[in-house]
């Protein structure tokens, strides 16, 4: 598995696990019947995001050690680096327009905060998933 | 969605020939990983041209010797 790939998977790893627990503690707040506007989503949103960008550093170290220090890439990984990222753009864009559309109808800051987030984390892990099936199917 | 590639290479013998070179001197001296020539001995990724060149500087014979096409492969 080249330095690239490797990365990718920690990544994705990082996402989910991290990303997943947010919104799985701010569903269960919605789901618990508090008003959107009492939830404290905005402390617990910057400290995630703060903390992926925080293990996303640590995780990449990780990598560039168990790779002994071959953090090469080349031509098929920076392919496969837009292949995956044309993905995440369209995901992305799709949940901005999402965004858009709840600004418009007056929504609660919670839910447009929310879905700009989830936006982000969609693209973003769907980017990785598309760049690591690349990297085993092949072409 | 795996487009296999219709073209075939004879990296892999082209090595043998050569010493047994390893992959990894062969990636170090046309500047790839050694994940991406794995990648192209087993067909699943097309280097780029100016990447196939330099393979092919490598063995010192003409490109269609590392790299080919099957005949009467025009595009449709």
């Amino acid at each position: 598995m080249s330095f690239r790939e490797k990365v990718v998977w920690v990544m994705l790893v990082i996402m989910v696990v991290v990303y997943g627990g947010y919104f799985a503690s701010v569903l269960q707040a919605v789901n618990a019947g508090i008003e959107v506007s009492e939830i404290a989503y905005r402390r617990a949103m910057l400290g995630t995001v703060i903390t992926v960008v925080c293990l996303s550093i640590v995780g990449t170290i990780a990598v560039t050690i168990v790779s002994r220090g071959d953090d090469a890439e080349d031509e098929r990984d920076r392919e496969i680096d837009r292949y995956g990222a044309s993905l995440g753009a369209v995901v992305l864009a799709v949940g901005v327009l999402g965004g858009l559309a709840l600004a418009m109808i007056g929504a609660a800051h919670f839910w447009i905060a929310n879905v700009l987030l989830l936006s982000l984390v969609l693209a973003e892990i769907a980017a990785g998933l598309r760049k690591v099936i690349r990297y085993r199917s092949g072409v | 969605m795996t487009r296999k590639t219709r073209i075939t290479n004879s990296i892999r013998a082209l090595r043998f020939a050569a010493g047994e070179m390893t992959q990894a001197e062969l990636a170090a001296r046309v500047g790839l990983t050694r994940q991406t020539i794995i990648a192209i001995e087993q067909g699943r990724y097309s280097p780029s041209l100016e990447v196939a060149f330099q393979v092919a500087r490598v063995f010192d014979v003409p490109l269609e010797e590392v790299f080919q096409y099957p005949e009467g492969s025009a595009p449709s």
